[in-house]
């Protein structure tokens, strides 16, 4: 009997997930986000889905958790051969998506969204908050389901909705569990191949324990967690885990110690089954909380190991701080050279210092696991909100620009500026009225079914996460465009105040105008100094924009008392957020994607260029400040920086950036050939794994826009 | 303050290819040699240079009327410039806003060139770079050259002067103090070479190089290897022969020739015609480890 080998497992499952990716794309024709776990099945599920008697919407807890809970029942089972855990999940559950109860909407603010360009409003959106899977590890699912039992009946709560909901989805999902140790059985027996027939008959003994008990082993306590993600991402694509590997450190150290393991090539099989199950937000290495000390372990390089070998989108994130270990950095920036992307880095020092700014002590800080795009949260007991608010920093200039002109007041720099103020102040005001609405009602319709099992303080008391279930609520807005504001604001001072070259109502005109037949203007507003170039007066307004917003954001919490930290971030949506703005004064067509997060625009450097120590000072300048991550995205050409020399050139300049008071780094080292090649031919590379943004995706899987975004920062690369 | 300004043509940030960690390099105008196969013609001149790049032009005219001398005109829709009367005096480049005429070199102070230093100051920090100069010559400039890395040892920057030695050694010597490498490049042994490619003096650019290799600082040597002039073996082993003779000498170099400048040249208005091209992996890879032997 040939017995595959570890690696041989991986490139296995590696196998089947491109297969599957394939599939996606055939179905999709391109997907804009990360590249979830979830497999094709080839037939629909079907099954019920409950809508609520009064509004006829799947809402609030009874409604959605028995759509959740007939989903799973319904839901077919999965189990790769040579994967080390069963279950996959086939999308989102279907029906769930239903707009919040009428009379729950936040109606009357809508006209108001629109006219401020916020398609992201944060209101109606669902978990990006950090789950404590410890909860799930050391209770098990029987143990949850007891606790929520207990505390029903502990609590006494006239309406039991709350506990009835959490109790139908974690017994739908022990059922889910307990098909998947049948089915298991039921296929070791056919099975001829005697190893595999060994890994299914490990997986119904693992799955069959984890319907009554909580996990013993690191095989047993991954498993569970894989059980975590397909619920989490079943559930509006939930994709926040924890800090990796410190929650599997115990079960490592305990089972290494009991001779359970004895080749770390089945733990790196684990983590590439893990991430094959499903890509979650992980962070590994970080400071303990207790003292600071560096949190790297073997376990990490464990799973960075995993990460290479399985070489598919992922999504962890490497904690980088003063003390931390170089070999671990070493490696992973060893695997970004091979792989052309892999960790992204998340910046201590501007985190840390900015949450502790809010009245946090520094043992908190250090908790904040990142855990998602840009996003960080304490787990469990933190709601946050992350990543799903935004506010178009762009906008508020072009409302105060007709304003003013039209208004009988002089046209000045200043008083655009005050004009741009208030109606900055205007969109954030409704994005924090959103803020209280989304506390006050979404439990009632869309409760945080997942969460709230993984949150401490949500089933003790009875109360959702997002309105009371933790101790800790931090909600999160990133302000997005600022490059498009800066570099238009520098430009109307040049070429309209300065050298007036042409009148604030002819800018006006023209840009309403969309440059049209002003092709001579527009480049003429293109051609200054850039936000990014160092010293220019659009270097100047990017930090006066950002710092506006971070004090409008800040300074003040919601009428309901709730704090809002701010952040500069765009996701990958430059596109989205663009559909809708009109002309901007930097040259900018209508319609044209905005540009990305706190990054300078593609060729900012005078002459064309981008170096990245000007990007990386430039997006240190404009961090916010409170503990919310202002991303810095730096895509290298692999020639640029080569062999041991150049791994050390991006680990100094990482560290660089970490003691700048960056938040986060994502990095690309690819050939810019080879991305062309990809561009233009995306089936030649179908492999290719690139950081769009916070996320990581098959370069083929993306449209050509998204595709086009990527290599257009790579153009202008020096 | 120093009043001594220097003429530059670039500043290039996060240079890894120009000493050991990340770097920045000034580019000075100005060449003691004019070697055919220069990978930077701007800076072969001292005075400014008006670029034009052709493909970019969109052919609006703005720089018609902004040229005092007639050296722009637009024929058939289409922008023709004519450079016998240009005077560089880069009227027509602040119209052009298409970047496709560029004026190449300016006067710089100590504090310009220093604001641009400073700004990655963490970064040489972490990565144990500096500061380069290079060009062109930086030499040439020697007094400017000085205040730079009299700055820059100042904050405990680690500093490099990349040069081809062909100029008064005064001017080098008086540098030494201050800088902490030298890469020095020796482009060829054949007497042939210098007069038919570099017009550079041999004697003066070996003697040079003799008298630093006594100054007890380390010093890379550095090789463009340009096919059909100087990629065969005897005529490298020739300078490995002579570099073994020196001290101080940490590094030999070999830097196969590329044609990417060609643009620039096109983008100057000066013709190139030559028979320069990149030797191939193989034969670059054999005088390397020609190289590593005889280092032996």
């Amino acid at each position: 009997m040939t017995v595959n080998t570890f690696d041989e497992r991986i490139k296995a499952i590696r196998k089947t997930k491109l297969e599957f990716n394939d599939i996606k794309i055939s179905r999709l024709g391109s997907y804009n986000f990360d590249d979830h776990g979830w497999i094709p099945f080839e037939k629909p599920i079907e099954f019920e889905i409950v809508k609520e008697a009064q509004s006829g919407l799947t809402t609030g807890m009874e409604a959605v958790s028995k759509t959740f809970a007939n989903y799973l029942d319904a839901h077919p089972v999965y189990m790769h051969p040579e994967s080390a855990f069963a279950g996959a999940w086939a999308g989102n559950v279907p029906g769930i998506g239903d707009p919040w109860q009428i009379e729950h909407r936040l109606e009357e603010h809508e006209p108001l969204f629109r006219k401020y360009n916020i398609t992201s409003r944060g209101l109606y959106a669902m978990n990006h908050s950090a789950p404590d899977i410890n909860i799930g590890l050391k209770l098990g699912f029987r143990g949850i389901l007891d606790k929520i039992r207990f505390y029903r009946d502990f609590n006494r709560p006239a309406d039991t909705s709350f506990y009835d909901g959490e109790e139908r989805l974690v017994e739908a999902l022990i059922r889910f569990i307990g098909r998947h140790a049948k089915h298991a059985g039921e296929l070791a027996i056919l099975q001829e191949n005697e190893y595999i027939r060994k890994n299914l008959l490990e997986l119904a003994c693992i799955n069959e324990k984890l319907m009554t008990s909580p996990p013993d082993t690191l095989r047993e306590a991954m498993q569970l967690i894989c059980w975590f993600q397909v619920i989490d991402r079943m559930y509006f694509n939930g994709g926040a885990g924890q800090q990796l590997d410190e929650l599997l450190r115990p079960y490592y150290e305990a089972d290494i110690k009991a001779g359970r393991i004895t080749d770390d090539e089945e733990v790196i099989w684990y983590v590439a089954s893990l991430l094959f199950n499903d890509t979650h937000y992980y962070q590994i290495g970080g400071q303990s909380s207790t003292d600071g000390h560096d949190l790297t372990s073997k376990l990490s390089f464990l799973i960075l190991e995993g990460m290479h070998r399985l070489n598919i989108p992922s999504n962890i994130a490497l904690r980088v701080h003063s003390g931390m270990d170089d070999e671990l950095l070493d490696k992973a920036v060893k695997y970004l050279f091979e792989d052309g992307t892999g960790v992204c880095y998340s910046c201590s020092k501007g985190l840390d210092e900015g949450f502790m700014k809010n009245g946090f002590p520094a043992a908190l800080a250090r908790l904040r696991a990142k855990v998602g795009c840009n996003w960080t949260a304490l787990p469990g007991i933190e709601y946050a909100l992350q990543d799903v608010t935004r506010v178009c920093l762009a906008q508020p200039m072009l409302l105060a620009l007709d304003e003013m002109i039209e208004s009988d007041e002089e046209n000045s720099m200043s008083n655009l500026l005050k004009r741009y103020e208030i109606h900055l102040s205007k969109a954030v005001s409704i994005i924090k009225d959103g803020v209280d609405w989304h506390v006050k009602y979404k439990h009632l319709n869309k409760p945080e079914m997942v969460l709230n099992l993984f949150s401490h303080g949500a089933i003790e008391r009875g109360v959702d996460v997002s309105c009371g279930g933790v101790d800790i609520y931090n909600f999160a807005c990133d302000g997005t465009a600022l490059a498009t504001v800066a570099d238009s604001l520098g430009a109307i001072e040049k070429y309209v105040v300065c050298e007036k070259s042409i009148s604030w109502e002819m800018l006006r005109q023209i840009l309403k105008q969309n440059w049209e037949d002003f092709e001579d203007i527009r480049l003429m507003f293109k051609d200054t100094e850039r936000y990014g170039s160092g010293n220019s007066k659009a270097d100047y307004y990017a930090k006066l924009i950002a710092d506006m917003f971070t004090a409008i954001m800040s300074y003040t919490p919601t009428k309901g008392g709730y704090r809002v930290l701010p952040g500069i971030f765009s996701h990958g949506d430059v596109y989205k957020h663009g559909e809708n703005l009109q002309a901007t004064p930097n040259g900018r067509f209508k319609g044209d994607p905005i540009s990305h997060s706190a990054d300078p625009d593609p060729g900012f450097l005078p002459g064309g260029g981008t170096a990245p120590t000007a990007k990386a000072n430039a997006v240190a300048r404009v961090q916010s400040g409170y503990g919310n991550s202002t991303p810095l995205q730096v895509d290298m050409d692999s020639l640029l920086v080569k062999d041991i020399g150049g791994r050390e050139i991006v680990k100094a300049y990482i560290r660089a950036h970490n003691e700048m008071g960056g938040t986060l780094i994502n990095i690309n080292v690819v050939s810019r050939d080879k991305l062309i090649e990809a561009h233009e031919n995306p089936d030649k590379y179908p492999d290719l794994v690139v950081r769009v943004t916070g996320y990581s995706a098959f370069f083929k899987s993306l449209s050509k826009e998204y595709r086009q975004q990527v290599v257009d920062r790579w153009l202008t690369a020096k | 303050m120093s009043d001594v300004n220097g003429f530059i043509f670039d500043i290039q940030r996060f240079s890894v290819h120009d000493g050991p960690g990340i770097r920045t390099t000034i580019f000075f105008k100005g060449c003691s040699n004019s070697c055919g196969w220069c990978h930077n013609p701007e800076s072969i001149v001292h005075d400014p240079q008006l670029q034009y790049y052709k493909n970019r032009c969109i052919n609006c005219g703005k720089c018609v009327n902004a040229c005092p001398y007639g050296c722009h005109l637009i024929v058939d829709g289409l922008h023709v410039f004519n450079r016998e009367n240009c005077e560089k005096c880069g009227l027509c480049v602040k119209v052009c806003h298409s970047n496709a005429l560029m004026l190449s070199g300016k006067s710089v102070t100590v504090e310009y060139v220093m604001n641009e230093i400073l700004a990655d100051i963490e970064y040489y920090r972490q990565s144990n770079g500096g500061v380069t100069l290079s060009g062109g010559e930086p030499v040439l400039q020697y007094r400017f050259c000085k205040e730079i890395l009299k700055r820059c040892k100042d904050i405990g920057l680690h500093t490099i002067i990349q040069t081809a030695g062909n100029y008064d050694y005064a001017c080098l010597k008086g540098l030494l103090p201050f800088t902490d490498l030298v890469m020095y490049d020796i482009k060829a042994y054949s007497e042939r070479i210098y007069n038919r490619h570099i017009h550079g003096d041999k004697d003066t650019i070996f003697g040079n190089l003799t008298r630093l290799s006594s100054e007890n600082l380390p010093i890379i040597v550095r090789t463009p290897v340009i096919g059909g002039v100087n990629d065969d073996e005897r005529e490298i082993q020739l300078i490995v022969e002579h570099l073994q003779r020196l001290k101080n000498i940490n590094n030999y170099i070999l830097l196969p020739y590329h044609d990417l400048a060609d643009v620039k040249y096109e983008a100057l208005g000066l013709s190139r015609d030559h028979n320069y091209f990149t030797p191939d992996t193989a034969k670059i890879e054999a005088l390397r480890e020609m190289v590593l032997k005889g280092d032996k």
